[in-house]
């Protein structure tokens, strides 16, 4: 059961900015993770915010050197927009993996950024396509990017009342993959995720469910084999993570699926 | 501090105005206020599936929707695919395949086959796995869901 | 007319279930309803010093508040020894300690929240092994004055042991000694969720003039109500038990759960109806599950292959509570060496309390737990000794002449274990190995095959006089209602005694209706829908309730055509002379009575009566434990061809085949389609479903998030699945149950083909990716 609640659903960022200055209110998106929370009373709001009736929080649009997703765009609207597969296929298939088919229907690009749950499935692709975030607050809109976004286990950069309006992601040439280890092949966390880009002279690789946050890995890999980069890109990724054991997996073997992803994935996109 | 509101929602073709406590959701709106009980609660987090219903053409988990978030919203459930007692060429090929034993998800796993007949007439194996991975069976061992829906696909039901 | 049986007919309840017009309990409601909620034990092993309820009753909307200090009751089974709410004592953390009844579910939950429990901590113990050793932390103080069902089972109080099963067979010393090889190991099985996707769920009236009406989601309504009856003291008279659609069991809706719970609620809320629907989490944390396995063999072989000696130790984690899982320990002491015939076996097999989560019944009961330490010894011993595990298999059967462990003679009708074995080999092409060339060529692509087997035998696991009946009244126009009291919970079997029972009386299927809503105040008796019995017994009681029925009709029919009874015949709803078929009365004319042209009447509405108890069965000797404990055994055989990514442990199968020897199939479509769900069901357990603890016995798995099962996606690339029909002699149409048996041993056949792929024996489930990426490396790749 959910505890008895007020519903109020702006028109305008101003409007869900202001109903979020009330103490004890959240922000409702797709609802897939903070219905089930609410449920479980991890957490209690007395307020929720719905933004998705927000035109400006809407769409994905291509606009000269950039792409905007907005925030409360379905992670199906995602993964079956033909632009986003021809341009960023790592997007849709990251997105094409998280949860089940049901749960994407509801659940938002916005969302799994904002529970910042270090194994959400959008986090590693977005790290990579070095996506800023938009935000909106008090101040008006600011962009951050999105690996500053994340401050801890369940914890974003934003504050109370302020909200993400979306992601504005710079249309650059690259290549790139997604690879997920859960422990069933259907609906499930991962226990490590991995996205990888290349661009001319540098590897990016986003880490998810292996630290606190998503992490971004930046490795130089200009003028060196594929071999080496393997090497180098391994020691970057574990200079900067030291995964944990939890039920899901223990932490060498985390380690180890890092290790196989890392592989894979520069020897698919060098 | 009002904890109702008046929502419009159109269920299985027929429109209601309805004054629902906000905390409630579309499952329980569904199966309390209009005691359409043949969607059922599995568990309640949208990870089985057994409350699926199709909310403005998709597939969604109805525990994970608020009823208010439904206003405006056109739901069609299991009660409503059934058109003057003629069964719905999917019914008809779970009957044939016998696509349930206990019968508790086949309500929610229906509905999210018919949200893929609706929206791919053609859906590949992998595809049509993919769209009702999210609807548990402890029955069935899904082979049998699986030939259901390929008969559909594939014309051999009447 | 064609038979009805063997063919493929769809559940007569099939309307319904596509339309969502099936109810299930939680879909019911009644006027003055009351919802009920349960405050749980965070603790696994405390004293419970202060339950203060104050706030909660003052809660508006609350109707009842519970806490076990005022329900001085046992309820169980087997052995009565489980609190309705937990009684000065929590033993395990989701034990209910205190509930409430309120006016909506939103209050019952808030004034759960409002009850303050103060604890004192316990020393627990978790490990079945540990727990039996002098010392342990005693669970269960008073097990000595617990009522229990004397000669079968053997608690020793003062101790953590439930139920000690001995048995000794031959000279297992004597065997060893004559051994060319012996061989020991160690294998273990964590507990597993039954996860029905219907809850448990339960409305109780406990009304002011002491009548209990329950509306349950039980597996076994007379068993609910006889058990009700034993815990609260109330006459069985008094009580009715009703089961409408039933969302899936798979044993944990067997026996009695929250029925008394509710009904108390009920009683202080001043008789108003009370409904409890367990939420998943307690489905998890608070209902019982399939008891954890140590299990130790040691074996000892000939130079030829045959297995000459066998000494087992089984210790059953049975969890907080044994009451129904006393009969687990039980049947795997009179089961629990596999389908071999073997000369010499010692076997103990101890339930043991400990603070976990409590076990039940589980499809399988048991041989899902024993049966994966059997067939992977079998295949270590196989490759111990250089043979095929086949052959080696092969050559230990039991076959026609065999004596199992507990004296039982193998018939040639008893079933053939080695037929479906051979048949599962020859689905996955057993024999040929491949060459030191392909198995490079794997591995250079990342990915390595390999193949097993495993073999499996279970007999349903119940009391010697458990028995069964069945009520088939004639309607006005000549239908059939047939009444019983075994449960469908998804499994089929009322379709099926709808073919047998118009295959028995010679008549069109679509006029027998086997009645919906099992109800004890109506329904003849049966014991419980559990243990593969249910088409067996069920059936061989509508056989009895229809031929009851042609008895009466013919008597009237001898009348009215003026011939004997034994010259009259039975054929398209007609009584008829046999060498003049045309000189015949129908089925309708003889439903509620045959009336003459002239207005006389005689016979009166037929009613038919059949019974069926089981036969022979004894009770088992306490030191030896040989008897006759099987009414009839059902054989199978697994063979699973399987792929490994050699890099993260992943594994895929590709193609499992399975058959089992089940006598007659009554209705292919069904039998197969149960089939194909128990084998997906023994591959979730197999490969990544078990409950994971931390150090306090806190149960961390306890939703979906982290208790994962098998999705449309992790199923097999192929299935095939096949029968054996030799005809059980007392067996409905020479029928025999196969309910249970699709899930045991297809874990074991899966580790059995890791070994083959890889040569690591991995003896602990679930083999997660993580396990088989740990036995890769030890395999060095």
């Amino acid at each position: 059961m959910i505890k008895p609640i007020e519903y109020v659903k702006p028109n305008s960022s101003e409007e869900a900015v202001q109903a979020l200055s009330e103490p004890g209110s959240k922000v409702l998106a797709g609802g897939t993770d903070l219905l089930v929370n609410m449920r479980n009373k991890v957490i209690a709001p007395e307020v929720l915010v719905d933004i998705k009736g927000i035109e400006e929080l809407k769409g994905i649009r291509f606009e000269n050197d950039k792409l905007f997703i907005g925030s409360t765009v379905t992670i199906n609207e995602l993964v079956e927009d033909k632009r986003i597969a021809q341009t960023y296929p790592i997007l849709k298939e990251a997105g094409s993996v998280l949860a089940s088919y049901q749960v994407r229907n509801r659940a938002t690009v916005g969302g799994n950024l904002c529970n910042a749950s270090p194994a959400a499935d959008m986090a590693p692709p977005l790290l990579v396509l070095q996506a800023k975030a938009v935000i909106y607050g008090n101040d008006g809109l600011k962009e951050v990017p999105l690996k500053d976004f994340f401050v801890g286990v369940k914890r974003t950069i934003l504050k109370q009342n302020e909200i993400l309006v979306g992601l504005n992601v710079p249309v650059k040439d690259g290549y790139g993959k997604y690879y997920k280890k859960s422990r069933i092949k259907g609906h499930d966390l991962s226990i490590v995720g991995v996205a990888g880009w290349r661009t001319d002279d540098y590897l990016y690789f986003g880490i998810g469910a292996c630290a606190v946050t998503p992490k971004l890995i930046e490795v130089d890999v200009k003028g060196i084999s594929k071999q080496e980069a393997v090497q180098l890109s391994k020691e970057k990724v574990f200079n900067e993570i030291d995964p944990i054991t939890d039920i899901r997996a223990t932490a060498e073997y985390r380690r180890a699926m890092l290790e196989v992803f890392i592989e894979r994935i520069v020897n698919e996109i060098m | 501090m009002k904890k109702v509101k008046e929502i419009t929602v159109t269920v299985n073709g027929e429109k209601h105005t309805v004054n629902v406590k906000e905390n409630k959701t579309l499952l329980q709106f569904l199966r309390e206020d209009l005691a359409l009980t043949g969607t059922k609660e599995g568990c309640g987090a949208g990870e089985c599936g057994a409350c699926t219903v199709i909310m403005n053409g998709k597939a969604v988990n109805s525990c994970l929707v608020l009823a208010v978030e439904a206003d405006g919203a056109e739901i069609i459930t299991i009660e409503g695919i059934t058109k003057d007692g003629e069964l719905s060429k999917i019914q008809k090929a779970f009957i044939k395949h016998q696509a349930f034993q206990c019968g508790f998800c086949t309500p929610g796993m229906i509905m999210s086959a018919k949200a893929l007949l609706d929206r791919n007439p053609n859906p590949t194996e992998e595809e049509i796995k993919e769209a009702i991975a999210g609807n548990l069976c402890r029955c069935t061992g899904y082979f049998p869901v699986i030939d259901a829906i390929k008969d559909v696909v594939e014309g051999r039901i009447e | 007319m064609d038979t009805y049986i063997g063919k493929g007919i769809p559940r007569i309840e099939s309307f319904e279930k596509v339309t969502g017009i099936a109810k299930y309990v939680n879909d019911l409601s009644f006027p003055g309803m009351l919802y009920a909620k349960m405050k749980l034990s965070p603790h696994a092993h405390a004293k419970i010093k202060k339950i203060d309820v104050s706030k909660a009753k003052e809660l508006p909307g609350v109707k009842a508040v519970l806490t076990g200090q005022e329900l001085n009751y046992k309820q169980g089974l087997y052995l009565r020894d489980k609190d309705i709410l937990a009684q000065g004592k929590v033993r395990y953390q989701g034990e209910p300690v205190a509930a409430v009844a309120a006016v909506s579910e939103e209050i019952a939950e808030k004034a759960v929240s409002l009850i303050d429990v103060e604890y004192e901590l316990l020393s627990p113990v978790f490990d079945p092994v540990e727990a039996i050793k002098e010392g342990a932390p005693l669970i269960h103080e008073d097990l000595g004055s617990y009522q229990y069902m004397k000669g079968v089972f053997h608690p020793v109080p003062g101790t953590n042991i439930a139920n000690h099963h001995k048995l000794r067979k031959g000279d297992v010393e004597k065997g060893f000694k004559e051994s060319y090889k012996i061989i020991e190991n160690e294998f273990t099985m964590p507990q597993v969720a039954h996860v029905p996707m219907e809850t448990h769920a339960v409305i109780a009236e406990w009304l002011p003039n002491d009548k209990i009406k329950v509306c349950t989601s039980a597996q076994s309504p007379f068993a609910v109500r006889n058990l009700m009856s034993n815990t609260l003291g109330v006459p069985v008279a008094k009580i009715e038990v009703e089961v409408p659609y039933l969302g899936g069991g798979f044993g944990g809706k067997a026996g009695i759960h929250l029925e008394p719970l509710a009904a108390l609620l009920s009683k202080k809320a001043g008789g108003r109806p009370v409904k409890l629907v367990a939420k998943r989490e307690e489905e998890f944390n608070t209902l019982p599950c399939r008891q954890a396995l140590v299990a130790r063999i040691k074996t000892g072989v000939s130079k030829e292959g045959r297995i000459l000696a066998q000494e087992i130790t089984y210790y059953w984690d049975a969890g907080a509570y044994a009451d129904y899982g006393v009969n687990i320990g039980r049947a795997a002491g009179y089961s629990g060496a596999g389908p071999y015939d073997i000369k010499n076996v010692k076997l103990d097999s101890y339930t043991i309390y400990t603070n976990h989560v409590f076990g039940t019944a589980y499809r399988g009961f048991g041989h899902v737990e024993f049966m994966w330490a059997i067939e992977r010894q079998m295949d270590i011993i196989a490759h111990e000794l250089g043979m095929d595990p086949y052959e080696f298999r092969m050559k230990n059967l039991l076959k026609p002449g065999s004596i199992t462990i507990t004296g039982e003679k193998i018939r040639e009708n008893t079933g053939r274990v080695d037929k479906c074995l051979e048949s599962v080999a020859k689905e996955i092409v057993w024999g040929t190995k491949k060459t030191e060339e392909e198995r490079k060529a794997e591995i250079a692509q990342g990915k390595i095959t390999g193949k097993g087997l495993a073999v499996l035998h279970k007999a349903p696991a119940m009391p010697t006089f458990t028995s069964c009946s069945a009520v088939a009244k004639f309607n006005d126009d000549g239908t059939v209602n047939i009444i019983i009291a075994g449960t469908d919970m998804g499994q089929g079997t009322y379709t099926a005694l709808a073919q047998i029972a118009a295959e028995t009386l010679k008549m069109p299927i679509e006029k027998i209706n086997i009645v919906w809503d099992c109800d004890t105040k109506t329904n003849p008796y049966d014991w419980q829908t559990v243990a593969s019995r249910f088409l067996f017994m069920g059936g061989n009681a509508v056989i009895r309730a229809c031929d009851d029925m042609i008895d009466q009709m013919k008597e009237v029919a001898s009348a009215v055509l003026r011939a004997p009874k034994d010259e009259l015949e039975i054929g398209e709803e007609k009584v008829y002379i046999k060498h003049n078929p045309d000189e015949f009365v129908t089925y309708q004319q003889l439903a509620l009575g045959y009336v003459y042209p002239n207005g006389n009447a005689i016979g009166g509405p037929i009613i038919g009566r059949g019974k069926y108890i089981a036969q022979g069965l004894t009770n088992l000797d306490p030191e030896t434990g040989q008897g006759l404990p099987a009414i009839d055994w059902t054989y199978g055989a697994h063979g699973v061809e399987i792929e490994i990514d050699i890099k993260t442990g992943d594994l895929t199968i590709k193609k499992i085949a399975s058959v089992f020897d089940v006598g007659k199939v009554i209705n292919k479509l069904l039998t197969e389609g149960q089939v194909k769900g128990g084998v997906i069901q023994g591959i979730g357990t197999g490969l990544f479903e078990g409950y994971i603890y931390n150090k306090d016995g806190k149960l961390l798995n306890s939703s979906f998030t982290d208790y994962k099962i098998p999705t449309a996606k992790d199923i097999p690339d192929e299935i095939v699945v096949d029968f054996v029909e030799t005809p059980q002699l007392d067996g409905p149409f020479g029928a025999r149950g196969v309910a249970e048996h699709p899930m045991i041993s297809v874990n074991a056949a899966i580790a059995n083909a890791i070994y083959d792929a890889i040569g690591v024996n991995i003896n602990d489930q679930p083999l997660t990716s993580e396990r088989i990426w740990r036995a890769l490396k030890e395999a060095g790749f």
